[in-house]
């Protein structure tokens, strides 16, 4: 048996704005291990962000809502809120959160082996990304989200 | 006898949007690849800007555009568990290729980094 990865991008442009999405699997698919989530900004508008837009904490903010649907146990296989660091970072304050251990993505052993074990039911995955920082902030935001799959082939 | 060890390579990323191709080879005594994890020595560039493929013995690990902050990891995580597990990889060959893209990034201004890749290897010794 061996992992795979596919990904898709999902580009996000207006406030409050609702994509759906299709993703290939190749057939030979045994399980959908795990789905990872992960956000890269291209308007500006983001970088004048600061502390009183989020909280002193960890300076993160809600992106919006991914599901996914194609596989045999429920509608929806997969559900989650993605949120990600929306302030400008200097180099000395990503470092001092580092060493304040608040990096956000930890690892265990077979992370994403534990996140979910679905069968797919086709050759297709399905799913809608719904856009919460816009409708928060009240500007149109330009971003991308990029949705990874993990996947075990026979 | 089975050892493991941890190497690390490195890519020097100069150009703001640039796409970097390095090919590294793994020692002859390798017979495993089982973990990976990505750092740099400005990490706030990795984290926000940086998506790579890679590739061990031909066999594609990571696809293109899967973002390098999916395989950083931070203090917080003990030390055992700060690699990502890979399974059932092949060493054949034992050439890696590592296919940094660098993608412009509202919260972060581009400066020269330095991109590492790191392996948890077992190797064979007599």
């Amino acid at each position: 048996m061996k992992t795979q990865i596919v990904t898709a991008v999902v580009d996000i442009l207006q406030a409050g704005e609702y994509k759906h999405f299709e993703v290939r699997i190749p057939d030979n698919v045994k399980t959908i291990d795990g789905v990872e989530t992960s956000v890269r900004f291209h308007s500006d508008y983001i970088a004048t962000l600061n502390d009183s837009n989020t909280t002193n904490d960890n300076q993160t903010m809600i992106i919006g809502d991914v599901r996914l649907s194609g596989g045999k146990s429920n509608n929806w296989f997969y559900a989650e809120t993605v949120s990600e660091y929306v302030a400008l970072m200097p180099k000395n304050v990503f470092r001092l959160q580092a060493l304040n251990c608040s990096l956000p993505f930890i690892f265990h052993k077979r992370r994403d082996g534990n996140l979910c074990n679905v069968t797919p039911i086709g050759t297709r995955i399905k799913g809608y990304f719904k856009d919460t920082i816009g409708t928060t902030l009240q500007q149109d935001i330009h971003y991308s989200i990029t949705i990874c799959i993990h996947l075990s082939t026979q | 006898m089975k050892q493991i060890i941890k190497k690390r390579y490195d890519l020097q990323i100069g150009e703001a949007g640039s796409v970097k191709r390095e090919q590294f080879e793994l020692d002859k005594n390798v017979s495993k690849v089982n973990a990976i994890l990505l750092t740099s020595d400005k990490e706030d560039q990795l984290y926000n800007r940086g998506s790579q493929k890679i590739e061990i013995n031909g066999q594609e690990i990571f696809p293109e555009k899967y973002e390098s902050k999916l395989l950083m990891s931070g203090l917080n995580v003990s030390p055992n568990d700060r690699f990502y597990k890979l399974e059932n990889i092949a060493v054949g060959n034992r050439i890696m290729k590592v296919e940094y893209t660098d993608n412009n990034e509202a919260r972060s201004n581009f400066s020269a980094y330095r991109v590492s890749v790191y392996l948890e290897l077992e190797t064979e010794t007599n």
